[in-house]
């Protein structure tokens, strides 16, 4: 009965947390109008294959598809891909093309594409995706509109990453023989299928990207023009949408102390939970003393003020954590694993632990010395490591605080794990498979923004490789329920927040936040003051 | 003259070698890695960064890397950037335009006003206005000037609604010729104003400080007492003097100009090299890094040979000791 009301609550905030689009579904959609977002610099690339940079997918992702983009409840949806299907083993997935698209300089797109791309391109080049191919052993084009990708074992997030995001499709008459890294249309000039195309990029100012007239979706989209301006102070971007100059601002270019701020500002729509969700996550590194004792771990996280944090550090945008698997990736997410109440804030119970461990208080009431390790640059980490400082205080533990800059941290906390602890931002990227296993399985070459505990646990290893390969959901979802309640007990690393991320735009404009990546799909997008034809 | 200009011009390359030397070093020395804040922030595959690293040749010893480096702008080439894939010296080229108009503007305004608020100030030491400069200049050297940018956007574009927030022009409306100029000069305004209010102030409480010395020279009172009036004596007889000083702070100024515009093309979003330089420190982009840093430490040598140039004009005592 119990878990019934609770599970009808839970229904309830989910459905007011829910978005609402019945304002945008009213209304007819208009013609016309630019939309300014910002961005924080100058894309480092226009090609979307080859990097996982936030300015240049934000850019690229204007011009450019994936074979299928993620709806708002992450279920793969048509772009490029007319349609697929996954044969029961998962070891065949075949891609039916749509057949109406054109490349923005005329050329038809076809199967050809979308071949060279995988084996060329994502395989080789894209920082993350790279990996996914390392399953695929082949990808053929039987004919101009349909591509099909075999595997050697099944890679159950393949589809997933077909996005935008993590494959954007090139034209391979303008890449094919050239040195993809260095190809001009990267920095000028792309030619994509997207609903907006090549304008100009007045460098460190702005990119300008005019409709597509010829985009395969009829009538969109419809807007004219999108421009990328470039605003690199974050207070300065707030105020500049504040001021009219700016109309979109996408999480991770957002200032979140502003968010309440904006919330009371009627020309101002604010969006909760709008892209794959990311976590704060605290790391031990397992290979120095005491913290190579689980039970000091446990006796760390039950000494740490986590709700605390959530409202300091992070504004109440997130949640506490439960578990090393976002609750926002409910299919795979334990209930039975809650550290809320496996690791509530409880210094004297942190303190008994610590006792039982034989760590005995010193003279000055100190147990023991760590230095906690993060990027100085990095939102949040700073109000995280001074409660942290803080609550550990009561332990005996005492903590300094070693702000670095973004690179050293890599350097000090991946390839010379030369820290004690260290607060890192993780993204899940919509699935435990691309973006949580990397934390927890063994990983001893100093990769960056993988597991740099030290922790190596083969039946941790094994589950993850498991649920990574098997190709029905269940199965994956049973791996990961165990991983999960393996990881709570071990606890290398504590989850400290599962964050939400937040866009704002110009209340101006309708049909945002229609996909859940990040770079969104922006045919659908239309502004109030727009012509009521094309 | 013309010898001291010569003496000064060959003193230029060797000056810009260790410049060369000691940037590039320090560069270098400084943990981080390029290739890895290149890949991204997911553990990317060994093949793919020691691909990454031998393309930029960066799996070559230092020394050689120094070596071929130091070649290579001896050339003229500045080298190619990992982050944009371009040429360095192109990169530059298209950012340092913004940069100098808005060095140059808040050069000239800083200079002007500021030397104008300093003789205002030197004619009634300790008056009421004085005072207001006075107090005025000290907070306004002390005012840090990322905040000053923030609160002008703030008061005039926020607020007000008066002058743009960011860049260099407007995004909606596309203006030619004049419409364009002066699009480009109202966005102008605000960052200009924040990155001169610190130099303005400088140059106001020097220029006091100067005219409030020769004003008690004896060839002023002299001046005074042949019946010169207030305005001649103050603009013929005792400016001319009290100018050197402010003369070689403007020179020095260049530089602190430039560095500041990093911090002030940020929060005004003016696509200059300022922003470049940022993004390429945090990058470890060496190759951007180094050309901006040549570009600039460049434009300071000449500057202050300029400045040299114009005391030993002013001043026939520095030209007569070379």
């Amino acid at each position: 009965m119990r878990r019934t009301v609770f599970a009808l609550a839970l229904g309830m905030m989910l459905a007011a947390l829910a978005p609402r689009p019945a304002a945008a579904q009213s209304e007819t959609p208009r013609y016309g109008g630019t939309l300014v977002f910002s961005i924080g610099t100058n894309p480092e690339t226009l090609n979307p294959a080859v990097t996982t940079g936030v300015e240049a997918l934000g850019v690229a992702c204007k011009m450019f598809n994936g074979l299928v983009y993620l709806d708002r409840d992450w279920n793969p949806q048509p772009e490029l891909a007319r349609s697929w299907t996954v044969s029961r083993d998962g070891l065949r997935i075949a891609f039916a093309l749509q057949p109406t698209v054109k490349w923005h300089d005329g050329q038809p797109f076809t199967s050809a594409d979308v071949k060279f791309t995988m084996e060329e391109v994502l395989a080789k080049f894209h920082p993350r995706t790279r990996l996914a191919f390392v399953n695929v052993e082949g990808v053929d084009a039987p004919d101009p509109l349909t591509v099909v990708v075999r595997f050697k074992k099944a890679y159950a997030p393949f589809l997933h990453q077909m996005t935008c995001q993590e494959a954007a499709i090139l034209p391979k008459h303008l890449y094919q023989g050239t040195d993809i890294l260095k190809n001009p249309r990267n920095s000028d000039n792309p030619v994509g299928t997207g609903p907006f195309k090549w304008g100009r990029w007045v460098r460190g100012d702005f990119i300008e990207m005019p409709r597509n007239d010829q985009y395969f979706r009829p009538g969109l989209p419809y807007l004219d023009k999108v421009i990328a301006k470039i605003t690199p102070d974050a207070p300065a971007r707030v105020l500049a949408l504040e001021a009219g100059e700016v109309d979109y601002i996408q999480s991770y270019f957002l200032l979140k102390q502003e968010v309440a701020r904006l919330r009371q500002n009627a020309s101002v729509q604010v969006k909760q939970d709008t892209d794959l969700p990311g976590t704060f996550i605290m790391f031990f590194n397992t290979q120095k003393k005491p913290l190579d004792d689980k039970r000091v771990r446990q006796a760390l996280a039950r000494g740490t003020n986590r709700p605390q944090m959530l409202e300091q550090a992070v504004f109440g945008l997130g949640s506490v954590a439960k578990s090393a698997i976002h609750v926002a990736l409910g299919w795979a997410y334990n209930p039975a694993v809650d550290y809320t109440k496996l690791y509530p804030y409880d210094p004297a119970k942190a303190n008994a632990l610590l006792d039982q461990a034989g760590l005995k208080r010193g003279p000055d009431g100190t147990r023991f010395k760590v230095r906690l390790v993060y990027n100085v640059a990095q939102a949040g980490l700073n109000a995280m490591a001074e409660l942290a400082r803080n609550d550990w205080k009561a332990l005996g533990v005492e903590v300094t605080a070693e702000p670095v800059e973004f690179q050293v941290t890599i350097d000090r906390v991946f390839t010379k794990r030369d820290y004690e602890v260290t607060l890192q931002p993780y993204t899940t990227a919509g699935d435990p498979a691309i973006g949580i296993a990397r934390a927890y399985v063994t990983m001893n070459d100093g990769r960056p923004f993988t597991n740099p505990t030290g922790y190596s646990n083969p039946k941790v290893d094994d589950l993850f490789a498991q649920a990574a390969t098997a190709p029905q959901r269940d199965d994956r979802r049973k791996a990961y329920f165990e991983v999960q309640r393996i990881i709570a007990d071990d606890l290398p690393a504590l989850v400290l927040i599962d964050r939400t991320e937040v866009d704002v735009a110009s209340a101006k404009f309708r049909g945002l936040w229609q996909s859940a990546e990040p770079y969104d799909l922006w045919d659908r997008v239309w502004w109030t003051g727009g012509r009521t034809s094309r | 003259m013309a010898r001291y200009i010569l003496v000064r011009l060959l003193q230029i390359p060797p000056v810009l070698f260790g410049l060369v030397t000691v940037i590039w070093l320090v560069v270098r020395l400084a943990p981080g890695d390029p290739v890895l804040a290149l890949v991204g922030d997911f553990p990317a595959p060994d093949e793919y960064v020691r691909k990454v690293r031998a393309e930029f040749g960066l799996d070559r010893s230092l020394p050689e890397q120094y070596l071929r480096y130091v070649a290579a702008v001896a050339r003229g080439d500045l080298g190619f950037s990992f982050v944009f894939r371009r040429p360095v010296l192109a990169l530059v080229l298209e950012r340092a335009g913004a940069t100098a108009l808005l060095t140059a503007t808040a050069l000239a305004f800083a200079s002007l006003v500021g030397v104008a608020l300093g003789i205002l100030a030197a004619r009634r030491p300790f008056s009421i206005l004085d005072g207001l400069i006075s107090g005025g200049s000290v907070v306004g050297f002390s005012v840090p000037v990322f905040w000053l940018g923030q609160l002008l956007i703030l008061v005039f574009a926020v607020t007000l609604g008066w002058l743009p927030a960011q860049g260099m022009v407007s995004l909606r409306v596309s203006s030619e010729g004049w419409a364009r100029l002066w699009d480009i000069a109202l966005h102008l305004i605000l960052p200009a104003a924040a990155l001169a209010l610190r130099f303005l102030a400088m140059t106001a409480r020097l220029a006091r400080a100067s005219m409030l010395e020769v004003l008690g020279r004896d060839y002023v009172r002299t001046a005074q007492a042949k019946g010169a009036s207030a305005v001649r004596v103050l603009f013929a007889h005792a400016f001319p003097n009290a100018a050197l000083p402010v003369l070689t702070l403007i020179g020095y100024n260049v530089g602190f100009l430039l560095a500041g515009s990093a911090l002030v093309e940020t929060v005004f979003g003016w696509p200059g090299m300022g922003r470049l330089l940022y993004d390429s420190v945090f990058a470890r982009d060496f190759p951007v890094l180094l050309g901006i840093m040549i570009v600039v430490s460049l434009t300071v040598v000449l500057a202050n040979l300029v400045t040299d140039l114009l005391y030993a004009y002013f001043d026939p005592r520095i030209r007569y000791r070379t």
